[in-house]
């Protein structure tokens, strides 16, 4: 048994995943491991880095590893984020259960086919999203990436999905994160791609292209239709988010994009197996949903036709 | 005889809410109206009462119907919808009409911003 101790930086919000993912070990990691996530010295942590650590976790154990969670002197959020109830471990709780209605959703784990609808909703309903172009977007944007977990990943483990509530910040964050074979090796799949040489970055930059998809025909399929898929959703979201004032962050192999609406920044990171998927959404969106969405139909259709 | 028939109006927020949201539930609807035959579908599908919908959850629906049986049977069916319920269907039969090719290697190369060795060879021969 090979003992891996990894520790992450002691702040972990949305914007720190590289420095997240250097502090991992490198997946896929073997099953005759053990891996150890010091949180001893953890002051903060927010929803996506938290999803990390957890699909890091359940990833391993499914390999045939164990996967352990140091604690902070206080681990009342972790807890309370059902951190360790995803990984399979059980610690004491010694506080009250607040109810989550309005400040977060734990982590839960969501499988593709009814869950996309299920898990829209629940974070929308659970998180009481007042304003009604910022519920679009939420909706919106969980429905697509939940339904691409299920189409792509191709993961041994069901994708770990959750969201956080910042009342002063005034926005939401969510997360969904698998631990599948990514993009680049989901473009790979497919005949048309595979003479390319893709780089993960690459793969990145045709998940974000409007009317490229990864998935070859495939006759009978129920899910994905067996009609092949548009290949513009994910662009959808990544253009609505940006008009709307959002955020999103984008991880798979040793390539991350972070799109805000002040411009874009590609990063490389250590690698992840699978993909990471964060987005923010304020609460008082900058456009309207309606609008949002129009003009991101309208850069597709012209991207199309470039 | 005659060849009129009652019209048939399907009602989507009935059974499938007013959220309309990723894949799966758009197969369901495809599902539950239009297994049959095409003569045994519905004339009109009536999203009156639902709030959203995606391009994938519809393109589930109707693209899917135009990949299996033609474009033209699917452009005949009545849709009726409001706001950004409207604004989706719009799109996905705007796509119908027009599908998205699949892109070539060019213009993969162009979106991953490579120059295709034809041009380069053109340009350093230029």
């Amino acid at each position: 048994m090979v003992d891996i101790l990894c520790k992450p930086p002691s702040t972990l919000r949305f914007g720190s995943l590289p420095g997240l993912l250097a502090s991992l070990p490198k997946s896929p990691l073997s099953g005759n491991s053990k891996v150890t996530v010091d949180l001893k010295s953890l002051r903060w942590i927010e929803a996506l880095p938290l999803a990390v650590l957890a699909a890091l976790v359940r990833a391993h154990q499914a390999n045939g590893g164990t996967g352990f969670i140091q604690v902070p002197p206080r681990y009342e959020f972790l807890q309370r984020m059902n951190l360790f109830k995803v990984i399979g471990s059980k610690l004491p709780e010694k506080f009250r259960r607040e109810p989550e209605e309005g400040r977060f959703v734990p982590l839960r784990e969501v499988r593709p086919g009814q869950e996309v609808q299920e898990a829209a909703m629940e974070i929308v309903n659970t998180l009481k999203v007042d304003d009604e172009d910022s519920a679009m977007v939420l909706r919106h944007c969980v429905g697509e990436l939940v339904d691409n977990v299920g189409v792509h990943a191709m993961a041994k483990t069901p994708a770990i999905i959750c969201a956080q509530h910042f009342p002063n910040a005034k926005r939401t964050q969510v997360a969904i994160v698998d631990a599948g074979i990514g993009f680049r090796k989901s473009f790979q799949a497919s005949a048309v791609y595979q003479s390319l040489g893709l780089s993960d970055r690459d793969a990145l930059k045709l998940g974000v292209a409007p009317y490229v998809t990864s998935k070859p025909i495939v006759s009978g399929d129920p899910y994905a239709s067996g009609y092949g898929r548009l290949g513009v959703g994910l662009f959808i979201v990544s253009e609505i988010l940006l008009r709307v004032g959002g955020k999103l962050l984008l991880a798979s192999g040793e390539a991350t994009l972070r799109r805000t609406p002040a411009g874009q920044r590609w990063r490389v990171v250590s690698p992840w197996q699978g993909a990471v998927v964060g987005f923010e959404v304020p609460d008082s969106p900058l456009m309207s949903y309606r609008d949002a969405t129009a003009e991101a139909r309208r850069l597709a259709k012209e991207r199309r036709n470039v | 005889m005659s060849n009129d028939h009652a019209m048939r109006v399907v009602h989507v927020l009935e059974e499938f809410g007013p959220f309309l949201l990723g894949r799966p539930i758009g197969a369901r609807i495809r599902e539950r109206f239009f297994a049959g035959s095409e003569s045994e579908w519905p004339d009109e599908i009536d999203f009156t009462g639902v709030k959203q919908a995606t391009e994938s959850c519809l393109d589930e629906v109707f693209g899917v119907l135009a990949r299996r049986v033609g474009a033209a049977r699917v452009l005949k069916l009545r849709t009726v919808a409001t706001g950004e319920v409207r604004d989706a269907l719009d799109y996905v039969f705007g796509l119908i009409r027009e599908p998205p090719g699949v892109p070539s290697k060019a213009d993969i190369e162009r979106i991953l911003g490579r120059r295709s060795q034809g041009k380069r060879r053109r340009r350093a021969a230029g």
